[in-house]
């Protein structure tokens, strides 16, 4: 398997390389999607976050299927989160670590962003300035 | 064209300060410059998730981390901001340095890393060094791309970098013996093609138990190194520079072509097999093939850790 990854890779590295050379060009074309720094929790209606889980035991299939509605201070939370075949949740807001509970995760992206989670009501402060 | 040890070549420290500077003081788009534009692709490429199956509803992986893809697209990323860098600096010669920090971790605290002459030290935000929000000889060093938690998109801020070193339960940061165990695996990677917490294949071990420790040894909790918006400190492209390191120590050993999955593997790999597209926003055609061997492009001064 190995010998076939080599010989396959030399050959396409040969054809492209000459395209990882050249200078970074269109940066200036591209327009970023950036959304309203005053945006905050999604309002008026449950945000519900989902995954499924399966293996083979046995001859039988296993499927797992986990929702979470996830609520800060009665506003539902609409970030990226996912479920990993472990069981242990991943979210892209802090995506270098993985957490055992929702629970933990939420304490841990509530400190991780402070300027979110600003205030005590629920109001989102997302500017900050230091 | 060798990438040096940004603490025993002061050269390549001063021209990679000062080149992400001029990068970030060099205009994007809406008052953004064009260092911030990496921290934005980084951002685009983790939100794009990559399918999980067999349960179609599942993702963990997506288009930059947590599958085969993360190494060969951040060697991808790396190359497109040494790029950048050689052309601001007007220096055909200049490759990025690395931070050694397997050199570092029996005190890495103490590292020369930190200090006012290199990256600066810690804090929320950073007091000292080339990166604070209003440092020394009019150096600024202004954050201005955050993701919003509740959205998982960009949002536009102004503020100081934010770093809290060696304050976070995982400890301290992985020492030569971790790397040379990772080195010592065979197998680039495997089913489930995930970020399994055992690494029991390379790209595995390299990924979770030596990159993301780094990561959050650096940021705590909310350090700009610990977020999905991380290119924001610029230790983030000193730390993937050694993590490429590793990379090229352990071709050494195997072989530069050694990679998986290849294409005959299904599609719910995309983004992650041997010639599939690596997720850029300037519409390149480049592969994980196309990453395996760059020694034309740079060397490292040692594969010695």
């Amino acid at each position: 398997m190995k010998k076939r990854t080599k010989k396959k890779a030399k050959k396409k590295s040969k054809t492209r390389r000459s395209k990882t050379t050249k200078t970074l060009t269109g940066v200036q074309q591209v327009k970023p999607a950036i959304s309203d720094p005053h945006a905050g929790h999604h309002e008026g209606h449950s945000v519900v976050i989902s995954g499924a889980r399966d293996t083979q035991h046995r001859g039988h299939e296993i499927v797992v299927r986990t929702s979470y509605e996830i609520t800060v201070d009665g506003q539902p939370f609409g970030g990226h989160v996912e479920l990993d075949h472990a069981g242990r949740l991943y979210t892209h807001a802090c995506p270098y670590q993985d957490f055992a509970s929702a629970l933990d995760m939420m304490k841990h992206i509530i400190e991780a962003y402070p300027d979110a989670f600003a205030s005590t009501n629920g109001n989102c402060h997302q500017e900050a300035h230091a | 064209m060798i990438r040096h040890n940004i603490l025993t070549n002061s050269q390549a420290r001063d021209d990679f300060i000062q080149g992400v500077h001029l990068l970030k003081q060099e205009p994007w788009t809406n008052g953004l410059g064009v260092y911030d534009f990496f921290v934005y692709w980084h951002h685009q490429a983790m939100m794009e998730r990559t399918p999980n199956p067999p349960v179609p509803s599942g993702s963990i992986r997506n288009a930059a981390h947590r599958g085969p893809v993360f190494l060969p697209w951040h060697r991808y990323m790396m190359l497109a901001l040494e790029r950048e860098l050689r052309r601001v600096l007007a220096k055909d010669d200049f490759r990025l340095p690395y931070w050694s920090w397997t050199a570092d971790a029996a005190d890495p605290v103490n590292s020369a890393l930190w200090g006012p002459q290199v990256m600066g030290g810690t804090g929320s935000p950073v007091g000292s060094g080339p990166f604070q929000r209003f440092g020394p000889n009019g150096l600024e060093w202004e954050i201005r791309l955050a993701q919003n938690p509740n959205t998982g998109q960009l949002q536009q801020v102004s503020r100081g970098l934010r770093r809290d070193i060696a304050t976070h339960p995982f400890g301290t940061i992985p020492d030569t013996t971790a790397v040379n165990d990772g080195i010592a695996l065979s197998t680039y990677d495997a089913f489930p093609w995930d970020n399994n917490a055992s690494g029991a294949t390379f790209r595995q071990r390299v990924e979770g138990p030596l990159h993301d420790v780094v990561h959050v040894w650096v940021g705590n909790v909310s350090g700009d190194m610990s977020l999905g918006t991380s290119p924001n400190d610029p230790v983030f492209f000193l730390h993937h520079a050694n993590i490429d390191r590793i990379w090229r120590a352990w071709q050494e050993r195997v072989g530069m072509n050694v990679y998986l999955p290849l294409d005959s593997e299904p599609a719910w790999l995309d983004r992650h097999r041997l010639n599939d597209m690596l997720h850029n926003l300037f519409g390149e055609t480049v592969s994980p093939a196309d990453m395996l061997d760059v020694d034309a492009q740079y060397t490292y001064d040692t594969l010695t850790f």
